[in-house]
């Protein structure tokens, strides 16, 4: 089910009612949660539930006996075995044809010929974003940064909760898992901060994402036909795009968890603003970079070991974040484009002994983002070095327009997007609490406005693009 | 409590303002001649009536059909993006008994296409709650936003600009347009042709399993009957290509418009020498030099009609 659909419009009032005016005790609410999300992602693929439960109860199990165990090889083959399992069903869903096929390539290059065995594996929705969740808890557990759930119920509420189930943020269980142990009560703040966070995130999403989409879509089907102006306006829209969709998500996630009485961290902190790579990793996909950052950055050593190790660290830890958005060597080299300039900025940072160079730092980190989500959206390596030689060719002619409706409408909707970040910049207001600053009439003359504008301006799309991580 | 207040007080200023404003825009969107979305459509609407020639069909019929080579009573209504479900709508909308010749430009590829649902009639959403016979074409094939029935401004859905733009500033007088959009060749655009068709030259079709979509035969049969029983005379055609790999499609239909006794013209291949560019804006599109060519051609094979 996904949230812009029919289905979910029936199915949170539903649930909503149920959870509030029914089941009003937190043992029930939690069931009720549980098969709900069980509910939710079922509506894809009632067979892939078998995966999040082996997931759920694995990570149950083992944190338990890591707990339990006193001895530290235990504790640590315990964690081998839950990482194992966890990263043993990714790998094998994510990336064996991957695998298998770069594995192909490289014997046919050394002259060996190799059968090619690819499998035809489809892709559970989400399994990236759980197995992580789940990961982070058993990690934790072991380090001893949190308890092992004593509760099953939460514990696979905790893992499967549906609105972050199948595109995050990855929340972590010290900041879940109590919020679903203890009652909780209706709050009409978390309720007007929610209703708001969802227009905006629906507003993010299927106006300005989804138009700007379309010109993407258009270009990037043959980018070797279309000039440099083309190729570069579709680049800079996509740059805008996949952030408007997936930050929107993230905002229709964490306002739907706010109706039943849940926070969530920040996923998104206007990340184009950012005046360096490193601030951009910040205000990106917190929940993705921030786990990065605590379970593999910091566990290869960090920056404990010398600069040498450091920069290691960082290029490991990115191409294997890229790597985790995808079975493609796009994302990898992606996460190496962001994995270099971070190395590049702490060594210029050092000598220059600043942490930015302004705005002029701020034109850079966009240009270095846009460049590096051309690897992110074309469909081979090829078509992404064709592109890059054709902008960098300077062939700036007229870009092709197509639809002159669809570009307009893109223009104004994204200036709208844009100049209400340019707001929360300025007011230094976060979206997360906006809701609940603006008074009763404020708030219903707000959410008219943008249901009115997702009204007359939508567009369709067929999915979130992180769905297909 | 208070969350119950701030719920219905968002559903009532919803349904309030989205009624203010559909009624806003539906009072200019009625004085829109012009555009080749909704100002298009009302341009038709206003002449239809009175116009003996009348050519439907999608971008191809829009951009290839010079109407006024056919005489002065005539009118282009081929709009981009569409297909046999938006050009049967329109058809149904024509008055019946009075003598009109109907020349329907024909998707072969897109009558092959068994998946098709008749989206394409959605174009006409905007005029949903205004005209009874659109209405029933679009509720016949499921096409209406359920929502839209709550939501008025739904049916406005990506039209508002473009009928502010042309209530505003029309970029032509519809009295002196007859529905035909001659595209013009920058040299951009033939750039992106070459290249197109150097791509297209290495792709290889599946020239067999051909099986009519029930929806597109289900139009084409609705189209007929009514041209039948209202004194219509139903032209069809096949606009040119400038690839056509395929040629059993082509057979086909040819066979079908014989067994349903209409007058089809094919003219996939009415430019046969490839080497002249400037007759083509794209594989599937002429350029005006093009366009200009093929309605003389056209007209001579049709001109028994008048």
């Amino acid at each position: 089910m996904i949230f812009n659909s029919y289905a979910f419009a029936l199915f949170l009032p539903i649930v909503f009612i149920l959870y509030w005016f029914v089941f009003r005790t937190v043992k029930k609410q939690n069931l009720l949660l549980l098969f709900s999300s069980y509910f939710f992602y079922g509506w894809w693929d009632w067979r892939f539930l078998f995966l999040i439960l082996f997931s759920s109860l694995v990570d149950y199990v083992l944190s338990h006996k890591i707990e339990k165990s006193t001895c530290n090889k235990q504790r640590d083959l315990f964690l081998l075995i839950s990482l194992i399992s966890n990263l043993g069903l990714l790998a094998f869903f994510k990336y064996f044809n991957f695998f298998t096929d770069s594995f192909s390539f490289l014997m046919r290059s050394l002259g060996w010929e190799v059968d090619s065995l690819t499998l035809d594996i489809i892709l559970p929705v989400g399994i990236s974003f759980y197995t992580f969740q789940t990961l982070s808890y058993t990690i934790d557990v072991h380090r001893k940064k949190i308890k092992a759930s004593t509760d099953v119920i939460s514990f696979f509420t905790f893992v499967s909760f549906f609105p972050q189930l199948v595109a995050g943020p990855i929340e972590r269980a010290s900041n879940l898992l109590p919020q679903i142990n203890k009652e909780r009560k209706f709050s009409n703040i978390l309720f007007k901060e929610g209703i708001f966070q969802i227009a905006m995130g629906f507003f993010r999403k299927m106006v300005i994402a989804d138009n700007l989409g379309k010109y993407v879509d258009l270009i990037y089907t043959n980018p070797e036909i279309y000039n440099s102006s083309s190729l570069l306006l579709a680049s800079i829209f996509y740059a805008f795009q996949i952030y408007y969709d997936f930050s929107g998500y993230s905002d229709i996630a964490i306002g739907v968890a706010k109706l039943f009485g849940f926070t969530f961290n920040k996923n998104f902190n206007l990340p184009y603003f950012s005046k360096s790579i490193t601030e951009f990793w910040r205000k990106w996909h917190i929940s993705l970079s921030f786990w990065l950052r605590d379970y593999l950055y910091i566990s290869l050593g960090g920056n404990r070991k010398g600069i040498k190790i450091t920069y290691r660290n960082l290029m490991i830890t990115m191409l294997l974040g890229g790597l985790w958005h995808g079975s493609s060597w796009n994302f990898i080299i992606w996460g190496g484009i962001h994995g270099a300039v971070l190395c590049l900025e702490k060594y210029i940072f050092k000598i220059f002994q600043t942490k930015n160079f302004g705005y002029v730092g701020m034109l850079f980190t966009f240009f270095i983002t846009v460049l590096a989500w051309v690897f992110f959206r074309a469909s081979s390596f090829d078509d992404s070095i064709m592109i890059l030689s054709e902008i960098f060719s300077f062939n700036f002619g007229m870009p092709y327009i197509g639809d002159i409706n669809i570009v307009i409408t893109s223009l104004m909707m994204l200036t709208i997007g844009l100049l209400f970040d340019v707001f929360l910049k300025i007011k230094n207001v976060s979206l997360e609490d906006l809701g609940s600053r603006l008074n009763t009439v404020k708030l219903v003359l707000s959410l008219t406005l943008i249901i009115l504008l997702i009204v007359l301006f939508y567009s369709t799309s067929t999915n979130f693009i992180y769905f297909q991580f | 409590m208070k969350a119950f207040k701030i719920t219905i007080l968002i559903l009532i200023s919803v349904f309030t303002i989205d009624k203010i404003l559909y009624f806003s825009i539906k009072s200019i969107e009625k004085e829109v001649l012009t555009g080749n979305g909704v100002g298009k459509v009302n341009h038709f609407l206003k002449v239809k009536d009175t116009t003996q020639f009348l050519v439907f069909g999608s971008s191809r019929a829009n951009h290839h059909i010079e109407p006024l080579i056919f005489g002065n009573s005539s009118f282009n209504m081929g709009s981009g993006g569409t297909n046999i479900a938006y050009s049967n709508a329109l058809i149904h909308t024509l008055p019946k008994n009075r003598k009109q010749i109907i020349l329907l430009q024909f998707d072969i590829d897109y009558f092959f296409e068994k998946n098709y649902k008749g989206e394409d009639i959605k174009n006409l959403s905007v005029k949903y709650h205004q005209n009874k016979i659109i209405k029933n074409k679009i509720d016949d094939i499921q096409m209406n936003n359920h929502f839209s029935n709550i939501i008025w401004c739904l049916n406005y859905n990506g039209k508002l600009l473009s009928i502010l733009k042309n209530k505003f500033f029309p970029k032509y007088d519809y009295q002196t347009y007859f529905g035909f959009d001659p595209m013009q060749n920058t040299p951009e655009q033939k750039e992106i042709f070459k290249k197109r068709l150097k791509k297209s030259e290495k792709v290889k079709l599946d020239c067999e399993n051909y099986e009519v979509g029930v929806l597109n035969f289900k139009f084409l049969n609705d189209i007929i009957l009514f041209c039948e029983n209202n004194n219509k005379s139903l032209i069809v055609f096949a606009s040119p290509t400038y690839y056509d790999k395929c040629k059993m499609d082509n057979n086909i239909v040819v066979e079908l418009m014989k067994n349903l006794k209409v007058k089809y013209l094919d003219l996939t291949d009415t430019f046969i020498d490839k080497e002249d560019l400037d007759l083509w804006k794209d594989e599937t599109h002429l350029s005006n030099k093009g366009a200009k060519i093929f309605s003389k051609v056209l007209y001579t094979k049709i001109r028994g009609n008048f």
